[in-house]
């Protein structure tokens, strides 16, 4: 449940900071996530899609159809301007927050 | 459940634009598609892995529901342009502008100017109020046109003679079918967009027909006691006011049934506003009955949705209940 709570608030900043290393579509996406997390994030469809369309609606992402390497259209998502500079506040932000609760829930000694 | 049922419920359930709504399928689709390609090289059959892919989508109308609360819920900008024409009616009224000519013909035509430039741009929310009103003006005219012809038999009848010319009664005639089969067109063309965005757009229509029969019962401006009639601008104003508020809200509200919600709930409150404005008791039975006629109007374009009927039968299916996904963790 909490798992569940924190990834419903980070799913954006987590998204954004995958398609800031290259433009990818949705199941590439889940891949990648599920891969580089070894397998933590385990995106659902009913997530993702909706998410990457706020993200567009919001500008912060660019969504264009282009063939993949094996010549199928898929719809690739980049990050735009706006959103790189959304993702390096979101990125300071998140840094303050996990020094924070380190510092109380591992105090030094 | 197979992969075009899926997209099938899916598309019933994703009430916007018809090209927004095929991009939609087209991405999930191919989705589904490399899923069931990693399931078989994974050693599962091609049916099974085209159920097991289905099945971790999840529940079409859920799914629906998210895409339409990204796509549909209206930004400031679109609350500011869909709130226009109400306040702009509250305007003509607040200062008795309505009397005037003039200001109705600039009314209308703006109405429908705008209204046709933003459905050439692929019919934002926006547009929606802006539409209603503009499909006013051809839906007054039909009424005027109709005691037009009646009084036109008439004097044939009684006196022998037709007023004004034949012309004239042939033009009206031709104009009536013609006009209606134009309004008939737009609406359909906008109920495959969304059926309850032309419901929005017809949400000022029941208080219209309301002043407009409250001109003729208090003898307003088509008789002559035109002070009478601006004695109720100010609540005819407020009323626009409500239409602007209720418009603003509707756009900002991302689910589809608070939606509905909203519409069926306002537009009597709005009615029984005007009954009161209008010194008509609410409880009598033609405000009632006119709340009644408002509720099936605001509802009726769901029966010109060409999804609606398939989509109940589809609901019968015994297939169409999805179980959970077995990747829950997200």
């Amino acid at each position: 449940m909490y798992q569940k709570e924190l990834l419903k608030g980070n799913t954006e900043t987590l998204l954004l900071a995958l398609l800031v290393q290259e433009p990818m579509y949705g199941y590439q996406i889940v891949k990648e996530m599920e891969q580089r997390s070894s397998g933590y994030f385990l995106f659902r469809e009913g997530t993702l899609y909706p998410a990457l369309h706020r993200l567009e609606k919001a500008g912060l992402i660019n969504g264009a159809w282009a063939p993949s390497p094996n010549g199928q259209q898929r719809r690739y998502y980049s990050v735009s301007e706006r959103g790189m500079r959304e993702l390096r506040r979101k990125t300071a932000e998140w840094r303050d927050f996990t020094q924070a609760v380190n510092l109380v829930m591992q105090p030094s000694r | 459940m197979k992969l075009f049922s899926l997209l099938g419920l899916l598309e019933q359930n994703l009430h916007m634009a018809p090209t927004k709504r095929l991009e939609i399928l087209s991405e999930l689709q191919t989705h589904v598609d490399d899923r069931i390609q990693e399931l078989q090289s994974n050693g599962f059959s091609p049916a099974d892995a085209q159920e097991r892919a289905v099945l971790e989508i999840g529940d079409p109308s859920q799914l629906a529901g998210a895409y339409y609360s990204v796509h549909e819920t209206g930004s400031w900008r679109d609350v500011a342009m869909a709130t226009v024409p109400h306040l702009a009616l509250a305007a003509i009224f607040a200062f008795h502008l309505w009397t005037d000519l003039i200001w109705v013909v600039v009314a209308i035509s703006a109405a429908t100017f705008i209204a046709g430039v933003a459905w050439r741009k692929g019919a934002p929310q926006w547009a929606f109020p802006w539409l209603g009103y503009a499909l006013a003006a051809p839906m007054l005219s039909w009424s005027l046109a109709m005691v037009a012809i009646a009084y036109g038999g008439w004097m044939l009848l009684t006196g022998g003679d037709i007023p004004l010319g034949v012309p004239l009664y042939i033009g009206i005639v031709l104009y009536i079918p013609l006009s209606m089969l134009l309004v008939i067109r737009i609406v359909r063309k906008a109920v495959r967009h969304d059926w309850l965005m032309v419901s929005l757009a017809a949400l000022p229509l029941p208080f219209f027909a309301t002043w407009m029969f409250m001109l003729h019962w208090r003898q307003g401006a088509l008789t002559p006691n035109k002070a009478r009639a601006l004695e109720y601008d100010v609540d005819t104003a407020i009323v626009f006011l409500a239409l602007a508020i209720t418009t603003a809200m509707y756009l900002k509200v991302g689910r589809r049934l608070w939606r509905i919600g909203l519409l069926i709930l306002s537009a009597p409150v709005m009615v029984a506003m005007a009954a009161i404005a209008y010194q008509a008791s609410p409880h009598t039975f033609p405000t009632i009955a006119a709340i009644g006629l408002t509720v099936a109007l605001l509802l009726s374009p769901i029966l010109l949705d060409p999804g609606s009927v398939s989509h109940r039968n589809s609901l019968d299916d015994p297939n169409a209940d999805l179980k959970p996904s077995p990747r829950a963790n997200s």
